[in-house]
């Protein structure tokens, strides 16, 4: 059991270095020159010093082993150089923005597991009937549907209503709000203020919706399909026919095998829920990653994209190792 | 459940036939077969695979799934399983009055739980045994009856080996206390020695706790050991019935003594039957002629004896 | 019926083209590679299609839909329908880009580790681990800023992140073949280790790994389209007439223009559900446990 767990930790910490690998790449291996990427491609009578500027702290006249070293160092130290965009350090506004990305990711899954989970298990219980049919396709269609137009339709369509539930909190609330935590429902509570909390949490149910439905209808449909499989295996058929109950069956017998699958379904798809957090972000006005991308864009900022690259890649990293490890412990086959 | 007065059949099958159904026709593994089984009887069912045992056994265990497509009559202790396309009383005679030992074991234990939790989760919903600790003392006695120690109780499946996870499963169908036992091949993946004692094991549950048994099994070898009657069926068709040692002693069909003295085959090549009108062996029978091609009825010959050919019939 | 039909029951395709929603979701899919074979014919106002903002569109100025514009114009007067037929071409080459590229170099890498072993499995089995957590908006978004913003770089960004996937699961599948009688029969006989491999192990491996991609590309047309939407809203020149491009482009006038975003994605989700449905029915038909009839039976 420890050598598994020193082992998954060892395959962590080479990814995270791989990772810093593939962020030195990035920044030094720049088509053209890596100084001028790193400035945020500057133009007009500033610019030779900015580029000037950009060598200097990327060490560019230094040996390369010295460049490996220090970015290496300050990569894995957390400075990350200074936002173009912002003209802050990039650190402080990358991990301020993923707080914000990480709370709704969070309560997002926290509603969409249990629910995808329910919906799964009464779909694959009533198979061929109906209700199973019509939960079927409509899972199939909101998967379907991309969630940044759902996004917008739904903005558009709070907007005709008159509700704007646009940002994080009412900026009203933005001065006062103590960020101990940087989550917003969490602080809000620390500062005993239950209406900055309705406020946030009534601003974040719609996005954490839209970005849940994916998961939800995924998850679903995919424990549909591999309950229904489940419930043909040799050992609920034994079960069966030793006289189990439907409840014990279903719990105990089929679904045990299928939640570890869920989990891991889910860290997989993490990945791809964190871009739809991103697109809805943007549309829901909300701080966060997404907002960072596009500000990093819109000023060529490449030290705060390389930063978020690093950050976000190494949060999921982490997350699919730690699935890994809840996954293996769940299955009492695996010798660990 | 109440047993008619003087009942003393504990399995009756009147033209019982079981199939798939798939896109709309139906697959009949098994067809229009007859049986009785009296109370505290044992009756070896012997066929080669895809002859549709394994359907039939299941049914006599109460499992009869949702895709499965019935006719005949099934009854089971008095409890009317099936009848024409209706499976009625399956649920409840199975984990009641009869259980099954399945085919793979290995594959027929919930590899998320351990031994003892299997028994607790049977023995509450078979018989109301609701404290851990007494599902437990019962579970050793019942271990015992199969010769394992109560050590087994903290294992996972994966960690026994074949012959324990056979002996676990015995265990297991004894534990709701089945007046029936349906042993589907209990012997397929056992070395010889095992296999000698489970079968032994499996004899003794009918002779000395007095269960009437079902084994289902495709080595002619064992019946002798585990049953007093036995039939022989070939593509979902029960050939050949009566007492085992008259049966093995003077085999009447020719399928019987292929299987007995695996004969040589008239036609080459090993081939399972077609679904026609008439008598399914006759694409490897050795006599066959042109009066297979209708359906051979069935002669009932004296003590028990009952054999599909045409060459009895005449 | 025969006994092998029986047990093993017809073919996976031919019990596919029995379902309903497999052939709704086949027409939708045809429907729409005719719209993006046909399109520069059929479009209304084709140049603008493909984001010439003409002397007309420039006087027309943005419109509701209407009878002579059925999705109305966009902010700068361009026809919005011959947008997203055009749109079509460029959001349909984008995925099929991403998939073949995902899977060659996918399979190709996911067989060899599960083939050679020892140090190519280990070193190919961490770069999979590598990139598969990568957030491909993330590696657009560096990608974007590196060698500019275009279709290359969202389809070169995705494929870096989704080979990794399908690697995986060719990995798992030759790791079983590279024991298997015929494999070591193959290796036993001379044949040299290449020529196994491509005879043997990546025909075998290829299989699983192409109905996976069948499955998932409605997600890889939502990706495409959610990292053009991201880059669209911002920085793309806004005549890339993709659909997620669009509706990005079409969210910065949401307010007053709402036509220019919910027409063309109204064709993904249509174009997603096709595949979607595609995808379902021919997971189901392959599982034989889920061609079974079922109710409540126990």
């Amino acid at each position: 059991m420890a050598g598994y767990y020193a082992r998954r930790a060892l395959l962590g910490l080479s990814l995270v270095l791989g990772l810093t690998v593939v962020a030195y790449l990035l920044v030094y291996v720049a088509p053209g020159d890596p100084a001028y990427v790193w400035a945020g491609r500057p133009r007009g009578p500033r610019a030779a010093e900015a580029i000037e500027l950009a060598a200097r702290e990327l060490g560019l006249d230094q040996p390369l082993y010295v460049q490996v070293a220090s970015f290496v160092h300050r990569f894995l130290s957390g400075s990350w150089g200074t936002s173009i965009a912002f003209k802050r350090p990039v650190a402080e506004i990358v991990l301020r923005s993923f707080k914000a990305t990480a709370e709704l990711l969070l309560f997002s899954y926290l509603v969409s597991v249990p629910l995808g989970l329910s919906i799964g298990v009464f779909m694959a219980l009533r198979r061929g009937s109906g209700i199973d049919l019509a939960l079927k396709l409509s899972s199939s269609l909101l998967i379907s549907v991309p969630r940044f137009w759902l996004a917008i339709i739904a903005v558009l369509a709070l907007y005709i209503l008159g509700l704007q539930p646009f940002g994080r909190v009412d900026p009203r609330y933005l001065v006062e709000l103590r960020e101990v935590t940087g989550f917003y429902l969490l602080d809000s509570l620390l500062m005993l203020r239950p209406d900055v909390f309705l406020d946030s949490l009534a601003r974040l149910v719609p996005p954490a919706l839209i970005v849940a439905a994916y998961p939800t209808f995924y998850i679903a449909k995919y424990v549909r399909f591999t309950l229904s499989e489940r419930l043909y295996e040799d050992y609920v058929m034994e079960a069966v026919s030793l006289g189990v109950s439907r409840g014990t069956l279903v719990t105990r017998y089929a679904l045990r095998g299928v939640i570890p699958a869920v989990l891991q379904l889910a860290g997989v798809n993490f990945v791809y829920s964190f871009v739809d957090a991103a697109v809805v972000e943007i549309v829901f006005m909300r701080e966060g990653i997404g907002r960072v991308l596009v500000e990093g864009l819109l000023r060529s900022d490449y030290p705060l994209i390389v930063a978020t690259f690093f950050v976000v890649s190494l949060v999921l990293i982490a997350v699919n190792s730690a699935v890994d490890v809840v996954q293996k412990r769940l299955d009492p086959r695996v010798r660990i | 459940m109440v047993l008619a007065p003087g009942n003393r059949t504990a399995v009756l099958a009147e033209a019982l036939s079981l199939g798939y159904e798939d896109l709309g026709a139906v697959f009949w593994a098994v067809r229009e077969v007859d049986l009785e089984l009296p109370r505290g009887g044992s009756l070896c069912i012997v066929g080669e695979s895809g002859s549709g045992k394994t359907t039939l056994g299941n049914a006599l265990a109460g499992l009869i799934p949702p895709y499965v497509r019935t006719a005949g009559r099934l009854v089971v202790e008095g409890v009317e399983v099936v009848r024409g396309s209706r499976i009625a009383g399956a649920s409840k005679i199975r984990g009641r009055v009869v259980t099954r030992i399945p085919q793979n074991p290995a594959a027929s234990l919930n590899p998320y739980l351990r031994i003892e939790e299997m028994f607790y989760d049977v023995l509450r919903d078979s018989r109301e045994i609701k404290s851990r600790g007494e599902a437990r003392e019962e579970a050793v006695k019942l271990l015992s009856l199969v010769g394992l120690d109560e050590g087994v109780l903290h294992m996972y499946p994966h960690e026994l080996s074949g012959g324990m996870s056979q002996r676990v499963a015995i265990a297991l169908a004894l534990a709701p206390r089945p007046s029936i036992i349906v042993a589907d091949e209990p012997t397929s993946n056992l070395d010889a020695y095992l296999r000698g004692y489970i079968v032994r094991l499996i004899g003794n549950l009918n002779r000395k706790l007095g269960v009437s048994l079902v084994t289902i099994t495709h080595d002619i070898s064992i019946v002798e050991i585990a049953c007093e009657d036995m039939a022989v069926m070939f593509f979902g068709e029960i050939v050949e019935r009566g007492p085992v040692r008259d049966v093995l002693g003077k085999p009447l069909h020719p399928y019987t003594s292929e299987l007995i003295e695996a004969t040589t085959l008239k036609r080459a090549g090993l081939r399972y039957g077609e679904q026609t009108s008439g008598c399914a062996y006759y694409a490897r029978c050795p006599y066959g002629d042109e009066e297979c091609l209708r359906p051979p009825p069935p002669a009932r010959l004296g003590g028990g004896r009952e054999v599909r050919c045409w060459r009895l019939a005449r | 019926m025969s006994y092998a039909r029986a047990v093993r029951g017809r073919p996976t395709l031919w019990r596919c083209w029995r379902r309903r929603d497999f052939k709704v979701g086949l027409m939708i899919v045809i429907v729409l590679a005719l719209i993006a074979a046909l399109s520069p014919v059929v479009a209304p106002y084709p140049e603008e299609g493909e984001g010439l903002v003409t002397e007309a569109a420039k006087q027309r100025g943005p419109l509701p839909p209407s009878a002579g514009h059925p999705f109305g114009t966009d902010a700068v007067g361009r026809d919005v329908l011959s947008r997203v037929l055009i749109g079509s071409r460029y959001s349909l080459l984008q995925t099929a880009l991403v998939i073949l590229g995902s899977l060659t170099v996918g399979v190709l890498l996911g067989a060899l580790a599960g083939y050679l072993g020892g140090i190519a499995e280990a070193l190919i089995n961490y770069f999979i681990e590598l990139f598969l957590p990568l957030p491909p908006v993330v590696v657009a978004a560096a990608l974007s800023v590196l060698i500019g913003p275009g279709m290359s770089t969202v389809v070169l960004s995705l494929v870096l992140t989704w080979w990794a996937w399908y690697a995986r699961i060719a990995y798992v599948h030759s790791r079983q073949l590279r024991d298997l009688d015929f494999v070591k029969v193959s290796e036993a006989l001379g044949f040299r280790r290449i020529y196994v491999a491509l005879h043997h192990i990546l025909p075998n491996v290829a299989s699983p790994v192409v109905v996976q991609s069948v499955l998932d590309s409605a997600s890889v047309l939502l990706e495409v389209s959610s990292i053009n939407f991201l880059i669209g809203s911002v920085v793309a020149p806004f005549d890339a007439p993709d659909w997620g491009t669009m509706v990005g482009y079409g969210f910065r006038y949401i307010t007053t223009y709402w036509w220019m975003s919910f027409f063309p994605g109204l064709f993904l989700v249509l174009t997603a559900f096709g595949f979607i449905l595609i995808g379902d029915a021919v997971s189901e038909e392959s599982s034989p446990s889920l061609r079974r009839r079922w109710r409540l039976w126990f």
